[in-house]
């Protein structure tokens, strides 16, 4: 097997090769250490690069493999963005702001990846703070698949880092879409759990009543894997919800029949460009072969997901990072910098109405799943964007935030759990995503359909080809 | 500049200073040409007119739906 071969098996099948003895956690380590080296002085996708204790961790995971130890993902190389808090390494968030903060204890999720034997491969790249743009002192991930575009964001070094092969599966977090998205551009997939599930302990937020954690993986069943590791009630997490779910992986190859999938038909069209629709009404008659039961769905008030989600991120926003702005406003990017002053000008009644629409969102979305398990829509209307690209395309006057964020923002306001799989390629080769979104703390339904989604169309062993 | 413009950057100007962030002079028209941007966005809000609407108590509205048929 060669390097790319190596590098571009599914954390399942890396796994598989370490508990049959064939490869060494130490081979998996050093050949996605090389890789990194060779691929990402282009694509940006991580800030820091642990190649030295990654290398150690891993030669003590062959040492416990070989005492009989069988943790989930003992010996396994992942990533996670650099806002999870990391003992004794710095975590940054994309920002010079906390260049030199190094924490002293792990988030909740990282001591959940270490516990279950990980090799903590790097930190990755992320937009400043995870707030829609990058900081000149880290600069954006490219696309493995279009270096021209980005990968998208915030979580884009995630979803660079997974789609390139540099780790077998990476964590990021999601206030309006900032793993789905990434992972829609880069032909990945990306779960962003129930609102409570997965702890947000040790992690930098960006605004807390819409922030989640999740995982970045090549397949589906390496979500639930990683899912099934993080996931669980943490007494640090304020919002954290006290659920006791089976793990998805034991229901992930259950049968998808019968299962009832709403379409929801508006957002195919809202913003939706051309080659973006085709890809994913290919994707829905792929879904209708598998014998799950199709009817289009209509939600309310899909116009409001962006006048109600941005005024909640501006302001909590603004909230957390009052003081910093008060003090060292010139260590932002002038983009974040303005957004942050801008929320702290969002009035209490503005926050207090956003909220209170907030509901109705979620009353149509949760009355919807009283007649489907799954609802399902394009991640995102468009492919990635040319960097520094701020409209849709040329001439037009959207904004590209508002866009992305008016699709995949519903599941932030709602909390429903949602997932992006890889639906394809436009003509021009760039990825598709189509998203499912589940029923509260209902992961393993949104997660087997895409697995039985993904087994008939096999979209996720399609792969970049990079040269260094 | 006109009236308006200037009564909007003066506006914008004081909200900034009594949350204690100081935005130099030069930069207030920036801050303000997005603070009328951001509000122009939301009047579809505004439009709904939340009035018959129930005052919403926690962020997590959704703890209401955990049961569902995979306990």
């Amino acid at each position: 097997m060669n390097s790319s071969d190596l590098a571009f098996l599914t954390l399942v099948e890396a796994r598989s090769l370490l508990e049959r003895g064939e490869i060494s956690s130490v081979e998996l380590t050093r050949n996605e250490i090389d890789r990194i080296t060779a691929f990402d002085g282009r694509l940006k996708a991580f800030i820091t690069v642990l190649a030295e204790s990654a290398l150690e961790a891993a030669a003590a995971a062959d040492a416990r493999r070989r005492q009989g130890e069988r943790q989930a993902l003992l010996g396994v190389p992942v990533a996670v963005k650099d806002l999870f808090n990391t003992a004794g390494i710095r975590t940054t968030g994309g920002a010079r702001v906390l260049a030199d903060n190094v924490p002293t204890t792990d988030a909740t999720v990282v001591r959940k990846l270490h516990d279950a034997g990980a090799v903590l491969l790097g930190k990755t790249n992320m937009m400043e703070f995870a707030y829609g743009y990058p900081h000149p002192d880290f600069g954006e991930t490219r696309n493995p698949w279009a270096l021209e575009r980005t990968a998208g964001g915030s979580s884009g070094g995630s979803a660079a880092a997974v789609a390139a092969g540099l780790a077998y599966g990476a964590l990021g977090s999601d206030t309006g879409g900032s793993i789905r998205s990434p992972a829609s551009y880069c032909g990945i997939v990306g779960l962003k759990p129930s609102y409570g599930r997965v702890s947000r302990h040790g992690v930098l937020p960006l605004a807390w009543s819409l922030d989640h954690v999740g995982p970045l993986t090549r397949s589906v069943a390496d979500a639930s894997i990683l899912f099934d590791v993080i996931a669980g009630f943490d007494v640090n997490d304020p919002a954290s919800a006290q659920v006791e779910r089976a793990p998805t992986s034991s229901s992930l190859d259950h049968a998808v029949a019968g299962l009832r999938v709403g379409i929801v038909d508006e957002m195919f069209e809202r913003f939706v460009r051309p080659e973006v629709h085709d890809v994913a009404r290919e994707a829905v008659a792929k879904l209708g072969q598998l014998g799950v039961h199709l009817e289009s769905v209509t939600l309310p008030h899909l116009d409001l997901i962006a006048p109600v989600i941005n005024p909640i991120v501006q302001a909590e926003a603004a909230s957390y990072h009052r003081h910093t702005l008060e003090d060292r406003p010139n260590d932002f990017s002038d983009e974040v910098r303005d957004n942050l002053r801008l929320g702290a000008t969002i009035l209490a009644i503005d926050y207090l109405d956003a909220q209170r629409a907030r509901r109705w969102i979620l009353d149509g979305v949760a009355d919807a799943l009283t007649r489907f398990d799954v609802l399902l829509y394009p991640t995102q209307p468009i492919v990635a964007p040319i960097l520094d690209s701020y409209s849709i395309q040329p001439g037009a006057t959207d904004d590209v935030l508002d866009v992305e964020i008016g699709h995949t923002g519903l599941a932030n306001l709602t909390g429903h759990p949602a997932v992006s799989l890889p639906a394809g390629f436009t003509v021009d080769g760039l990825p598709v995503g189509l998203q499912l979104i589940g029923r509260m703390f209902d992961e393993a339904s949104i997660l087997r359909l895409g697995r039985a989604f993904e087994s008939a169309t096999n979209w996720h062993r399609h792969h970049p080809a990079l040269e260094p | 500049m006109n009236d308006n413009q200037s009564d909007q950057e003066t506006a914008t100007s004081v909200l900034l200073s009594s949350a204690g962030i100081p935005v130099p002079a030069t930069e207030i028209g920036k801050i303000a040409q997005m603070q009328r941007n951001a509000a122009n966005a939301r009047l579809a809000l505004r439009a709904m007119r939340l009035l018959e609407t129930e005052p919403v108590t926690s962020f997590a509205a959704q703890y209401s739906e955990v049961e569902d048929d995979h306990e």
